[in-house]
């Protein structure tokens, strides 16, 4: 093979260079897919394949091989590797496993020889296509940004992988997403810097010198380049579509905020807050209740709207429902236990937030609610620590039961019955009510009749103004929405007939999701409901369970994500010292790396600096002038000044072209001579030893015709060109720039 | 799971032994191990307990866990570990709590280790002269194996076993669990000795039983081991409640599957399903299901499963981890023959990615994951066809429909060679081809479609092994249909026909449905479309299932009734092959009324009734009346 270019010292590091990073970068890519996706063949020798491949690329792409010619190799590798497989096929072993063995070998030996052709393919077409890194940058980003829109609407814990690996450093989620942002920056930019490299320029130019039939070469390029942007853009738009047409599906939760002004509502009708799976809390009950009348379900109130303002239910002021504690997380409450409640059991259970909270919820009623000293503040907001008196209730007390309290004034009773003043709720609820004279036959008739008929549905669309009635166009409507729309549509319904009704608004889990009694609350766990005061068992859930379903954004609970929270609950190591288990093979780590702990500070501490460096440098190189005193230093300083800002327009000087030639290029390519300054250079290099140097003035007059010519660069590629790192790389890499 | 425990019995005896604890000057509370006295911890319901000794709370707890109030017993014994942290039964009994009333193996370890570990403290290294200190070794012993047999450390559990049999102990449970060792370790015939002893000694009688039928099926002794599981059913019966009859219920119906003895398959499922012990297991549901599919019978295998999920959820502290990969890959399937595609994926997905507990299934990782992933294979590829045949109005759309398939086609690509990968490399070189493989997750009627990827002299000479170790008649057309699978890929018409019309004649009326549809959609493509054949053919796949036809990418034959040029295009787009003079019991007409866009099947017979469907562009309602026709509701049989 000989070499056609020929490569000096500086050049071998930097093609080296090239090579290593380029390996690294498969190593690291194919161990993540492992992690993510079980590869079937060790990773490792996969990553060897394709450091093999780049190696073998960047040698042949210094070599007279055409791009034809390495496809050419290329298939027969591939045609040779098929027919070997085929070939082997006809060996005949006894045994299943020994006859089954050619096949199974070259199942591996398929994935080595596509990381062969992946490495040693995109490494010869980043030395022989100048297009090639943006393509390379194009596809890395696209799958970055692809990649990471799962956390937006606020899915923290997609990708998962990187939702652990924040638990695992103990930073925020959203701290994680923006170190990961950076570094992909940092990434593309020195993958940029790499791509500049005076090796790869030099090669491009070379080859283009030696090749031939460039018209049909560059046809082909063209045509070849133009369909693969086209399926790329096609691929991402499809993407895209699908994720802003599922993410619109799975967006809305439920609907329910977390406002707790009086007189406000935090329910939303049409854009509705409860945002998917993001971790909210986790409940630890530390009884059985066995007595739930709800099992499986739980109901976790954290706030009520019972009062009725015109066109919505809202919060009331505090002489109504008193048993809602309304305390942030971080105060006790002390509620007084209803004497006059009979069918309730005493339950303990502790909150550990996950999210920020602005009012403290537990199982109705909370008697007591104490803040407990945070176990882990890294990983919780806070916590505290409920003791309720919770529902106990059988089917047959409700038989019998009525509604209302005795107890009630007037105008609590009032309150509570409220209602709207269309006439067609009355008409509608006494329709489906139908013969039933019992306020709560009645109730289960409306939950019944909503359950049946109504659609759940997140997106419902209901184009109501602000201040009109949102329900109606629900209820009388097309009967799609979601525990918003419903809680509504009861309670209206229910104070029509005169039963005191109100809404409820918290959590609502499944407690079939739970593990050790341990419940991990999501966004999109928040709900409202309808609730129905019932004599001497006082306010009960009467919720809407829809038989059909349009969509909604229930998944399942990450149970690796609840366990990993309740290790944090563990006993101490006073308890359960923590080398019980060294020697267990199934404790055993599978990828024994821990990550350093890094503080958030240090963090943000190291890429503050970074940036900062990264600016002074700029402006050092952009701005020296102004420090460098004697006319000489000056001259250069300008010089370089202007230099650096062509080359992070792109425009950079390439080895081994003098000033002068570069100067020309810069004026055939822009039609302005941006560089006047180079003649003052000049001067200066091959002034006559008596000669007098130019004066700083005629320096300064200079530099400012060439910027005044530069300001003809539009300002916000100015302004991109200063984020350009080209400029520094080639200052590290060549000395210059 | 719950009920299972004999270590409870253990912990009672154990718990008779006073053991003396050393006073521990500072008490820490798990619940808030940090500033807290008990008396600000707990409020009015638990202050009594923060008065009480370590050991009476640690006999309230015991009798809570008797008493099945595992979540109370729990909080007891907590508190009593923050009174005694080296309270022994404590330890012990939260380790059994873990294990059996929670399935969280790794927490239970922890407890069980610690339990050792201060026994040691307390009363040195074994071997112990006194009988009730023996008596909790013991048990500690026998919980640390329980545990390391639910993590799949089998070798660690046998490890403990054999220092159990070591220091002279014996307990009735010991010949049944080392038995079940053995053959998670591959030692069969070990193991068979074992459980052969077991049932000498009489030593839990219905339990080792159970694992003596096991070993025989698994050793190919069939017949004998349906007399072994029987015996193991009349013994748990005759216990009546304490007794658990489903376990080797579910063993027989699996050994009566292997011998395609469906209906006594189906009836030992159904009954194991309905015992008290059997309802929350996911077992036999599970191969009940299976086997409803095999009959393409999806409103019982859906009932099944439901019946199954309504049951478990009476049990909340269980969270269903341990069963739901199974459940999902069982849904999956359900929902790719109905042709719900995109929930099959999701749910094949879900079976993938989730972890299942093999401590007491002869499957493993691996089976699920290789059953999973042809599955996946399969619903993918009816992804992509679906969306070839879905009419488009537009460039953009067709474009884009295009990079779809184009994805989709990669991860196909990716998710089968996997499966054959583990297929053949992790599961002894495609032992999985022996229908009806116990340890199987495979859907053997559709597993020629992964099977032709492979090289056909290959395929040939494995299947002629598996022909020669097979001797059961009822395998040979899924055999057939094997090779008839590997003959298509070639391309071989000729041979793929003559081996079709054998598997047919083979297959077993109404037992082989799924089998019977997948020879069908292999003879679909041998036909050119709009042939007499090919029609025939494609009505009767349509009546066995509305599904087939769409997903694997064939067009379903109507006759047309005066329709435009466009409609029939739109149509053909759409999935339906429109001819004027066949014989498909479904004549389709097309009209406008009112600006809005009208389709009507009309049935005479069939699988479907009328069809009806309104739309604002004849593309939007051909891909509405494509959906209604091929894809099989919930609700629908």
């Amino acid at each position: 093979m000989s070499i056609v270019t020929p490569l000096t010292r500086n050049m071998r590091w930097q093609v080296l260079l090239v090579m290593t990073i380029r390996a690294c970068f498969f190593l690291l890519f194919l161990i993540g897919l492992n992690h993510v996706e079980t590869l079937g063949t060790n990773p490792l020798l996969l990553a060897c394949c394709s450091g093999i491949g780049v190696a073998i690329a960047s040698l042949l792409a210094f070599s007279h091989l055409s791009t034809l010619g390495i496809a050419l190799l290329s298939s027969v590798l591939i045609a040779g590797f098929y027919g070997l497989r085929f070939v082997s096929s006809f060996l005949s072993f006894e045994g299943a496993s020994k006859m089954l063995a050619p096949y199974t070998f070259a199942l591996h030996g398929e994935m080595l020889l596509i990381c062969f052709l992946i490495g040693g393919l995109s490494t010869w077409l980043f030395w022989r296509f100048r297009d090639t890194p943006t393509i390379e940058l194009f596809v890395l980003l696209g799958a970055s940004i692809l990649s990471l829109s799962g956390h937006r609407e606020f899915r923290l814990d997609n990708p998962q992988a990187l939702s652990t690996l924040a638990w695992t450093l103990g930073i925020d989620q959203v701290y994680m997403l923006s170190i990961v942002g950076f570094f992909i920056i940092i990434t593309s930019l020195l993958y940029l810097s790499l791509a500049g490299l005076p090796v790869r320029q030099s090669i491009i130019e070379r080859w283009q010198h030696y090749s031939v039939n460039k018209g049909y070469r560059s046809l082909l390029l063209t045509g070849g380049f133009f369909i693969s942007l086209s399926l790329l853009a096609l691929l991402s738009f499809s993407t895209v579509y699908q994720f802003f047409h599922k993410a619109s599906l799975a967006r809305t939760g439920n609907g329910v905020g977390e406002g707790s002004q009086e007189g406000l509502s935090p329910l939303g009708f049409n854009s509705a807050l409860g945002s998917t799976n993001q971790p909210a809390a986790l409940v630890r009950l530390d009884g059985d209740y066995r007595e739930n009348p709800f099992t499986p379900m739980l109901y976790i109130r954290e706030n009520a709207l019972s009062e009725y303002n015109d066109h919505e239910m809202v919060i009331a002021d505090n002489r109504f429902d008193t048993d809602i504690p309304g305390t942030a997380p971080t105060e006790p409450f002390n509620g007084i236990e209803d004497a006059a409640l009979s069918a309730r059991v005493p339950l303990n259970h502790s909150v550990y937030l996950l999210a920020d909270h602005k009012l403290s919820m537990a199982v109705d009623y909370p008697l007591t609610i104490r803040p407990l000293k945070n176990p882990n503040p890294a990983k919780f907001k806070g916590s505290f620590r409920a003791y309720s008196m919770a529902p106990g209730f059988t089917k047959e007390i409700m038989d019998n039961a009525s509604v209302g309290d005795p107890r009630w004034s007037p105008e609590i009773k009032a309150h509570y019955l409220k209602t709207n003043a269309d006439p067609r709720y009355r008409e509608l609820a006494q329709k489906i009510a139908g013969l039933k004279t019992e306020p709560l036959a009645q109730a289960f008739a409306l939950t019944q009749y909503l359950s049946k008929k109504a659609i759940y549905t997140l997106t419902p669309h209901h184009e109501v103004d602000k201040n009109a009635d949102q329900t109606a166009p629900f209820l009388f409507g097309d009967l799609r929405g979601y525990c918003v729309h419903f809680a509504h549509a009861m309670v209206y319904m229910l104070r029509s007939l005169g039963i005191p009704a109100r809404i409820g608004t918290g959590y609502l889990t499944d407690l079939s999701q739970s593990k050790d009694g341990h419940i991990l609350l999501r966004m999109s766990d928040r709900h409202a409901w309808a609730e129905v005061y019932v004599t001497e068992l006082g306010w009960l859930p009467f919720d809407i369970q829809p038989e059909q379903v349009e969509n909604h954004a229930d998944t399942q609970v990450d149970l690796k994500l609840l366990e990993d929270l309740m290790g944090l609950l563990e006993p101490d190591e006073e308890i359960l010292p923590k080398d019980l288990t060294e020697n267990e093979p199934s404790f055993q780590k599978e990828w024994d790396f821990a990550f350093p702990h890094l503080s958030k500070k240090l963090i943000a501490l190291a890429i503050l600096i970074l940036i900062t460096v990264f600016i002074i440098l700029k402006l050092y190189l952009r701005y020296g002038w102004i420090v460098a005193l004697s006319p000489k230093s000056r001259a250069f300083a300008s010089y370089r000044s202007l230099a650096i800002r062509l080359s992070d327009l792109g425009l950079k000087r390439h080895a081994g072209e003098t000033r002068a030639e570069y100067r020309q290029r810069i004026r055939a390519l822009t039609g302005d001579d941006a560089l006047s300054s180079t003649d003052i250079i000049s001067a200066i290099t091959y002034r006559a030893p008596n000669a007098s140097m130019p004066s700083v003035s005629e320096i300064d007059v200079r530099r400012k015709k060439d910027l005044q010519t530069l300001r003809s660069v539009t300002r916000l590629r100015r302004l991109l060109s200063f984020l350009n790192p080209s400029s520094l790389t080639s200052l590290f890499f060549r000395g210059t720039w | 799971m719950r009920k299972n425990n004999q270590l409870f019995y253990l912990f009672l005896a154990s718990s008779l032994l006073s053991l003396p604890v050393a006073a521990q000057e500072s008490i820490v509370d798990p619940n808030d191990p940090f500033t807290r006295s008990f008396a600000d911890l707990f409020d009015e319901g638990d202050q009594k307990d923060a008065q009480k000794s370590a050991e009476d709370l640690v006999f309230e707890g015991r009798m809570l866990l008797q008493d099945d109030r595992p979540l109370d017993a729990r909080t007891k014994l907590l508190l009593a570990l923050q009174k005694e942290p080296n309270n022994i039964e404590a330890h012990l009994l939260l380790g059994g709590y873990y294990m059996g009333d929670v399935g969280h193996f790794r927490l239970a370890l922890k407890y069980a280790k610690r339990a050792e570990q201060l026994f040691i403290e307390e009363h040195g290294t074994p071997p112990y002269k006194d009988s009730e200190i023996q008596q909790l070794h013991a048990s500690i012993i026998y919980l640390i194996s329980q545990v390391r047999l639910n993590l799949d450390d089998y070798k660690g559990a046998l490890e403990l076993l054999d220092k159990f049999s070591s220091y002279g102990y014996f307990s009735s449970w010991y010949p049944g669990t080392r038995a079940w060792v053995l053959m998670k370790l591959g030692r069969l015939d070990e193991a068979i000795q074992v459980a052969r002893m077991g049932t000498l000694l009489g030593s839990e009688p219905g339990r080792t039983l159970n694992m003596l039928g096991i070993l025989l099926s698994m050793k190919g002794e069939r017949e004998t081991a349906l007399d072994v599981l029987k015996k193991a059913t009349s013994y748990e019966l005759s216990l009546g409640k304490n007794g658990q009859p489903a376990t080797p219920l579910n063993n027989s119906g699996e050994v009566f599957k292997e011998i395609f003895a469906d209906e006594q398959a189906e009836n030992s499922w159904s009954k194991a399903t309905k015992l008290p012990d059997g309802c929350e297991h996911v077992l036999p549901s599970l191969n009940l299901t299976l086997l409803y599919i095999d009959q393409l019978n999806l409103t019982a295998a859906s009932k099944t499963l439901d019946s199954f999920e309504s049951c478990v959820a009476q049990f909340p502290l269980r969270n269903g981890e341990e069963h739901r990969a199974l459940v999902n890959l069982a849904r999956g399937r359900i929902a790719l023959h109905r042709g719900q595609v995109d929930k099959a994926i999701e749910h094949l997905n879900a079976s993938i990615a989730g972890r299942q507990w093999f401590g007491k299934i002869g499957t493993d990782q691996e089976d699920l994951d290789a059953g999973a992933r042809v599955s996946l294979g399969q619903a993918l590829s009816a992804q992509s066809n679906r969306i070839r045949l879905t009419a488009r109005d537009s460039l953009l759309e067709s474009s884009s429909a295009l990079a779809e398939r184009g994805l989709i086609a990669l991860r196909r690509w990716w998710t089968e060679r996997r499966a054959k990968q583990i297929l053949t490399e992790e599961l002894e070189g495609l032992e999985d081809l022996n229908i009806r493989h116990t340890d199987s997750l495979i859907e053997y009627p559709t597993f020629g479609e992964l099977l032709s990827q492979l090289p056909l002299p290959l395929l040939t000479r494995r299947l002629d092994l598996e022909d020669k170790v097979d001797s059961r008649i009822g395998s040979n057309p899924y055999y057939i249909s094997y090779r008839a699978a590997g003959s298509l890929a070639q391309g071989d018409m000729q041979a793929t026909a003559t081996l079709i019309s054998q598997a047919l004649n083979l297959c077993r009326p109404q037992k082989d449905e799924l089998l019977k549809l997948s020879l069908l959609l292999m003879r679909l493509s041998l036909f050119a479309e709009g042939s007499l054949e090919y029609n025939q053919t494609a009505l009767k796949v349509f009546t066995i299932s509305r599904a087939a036809l769409r997903n694997h990418g064939f067009r379903l034959p109507l006759v047309g009734d005066g329709l435009s040029t466009k409609a029939t295009s739109v149509l053909y787009d759409a999935g339906f092959l429109i001819g004027k003079a066949q014989s498909s019991p479904y004549t389709i007409s097309y009209r406008q009324e009112q600006e809005q866009h009208i389709l009507e099947i009309k049935a005479q017979g069939g699988v479907i009734s009328d069809v009806l469907v309104r739309g604002g562009s004849l593309i939007a309602v051909s891909k509405k009346l494509a959906d209604i026709v091929s894809v099989i509701e919930n609700s629908q049989a």
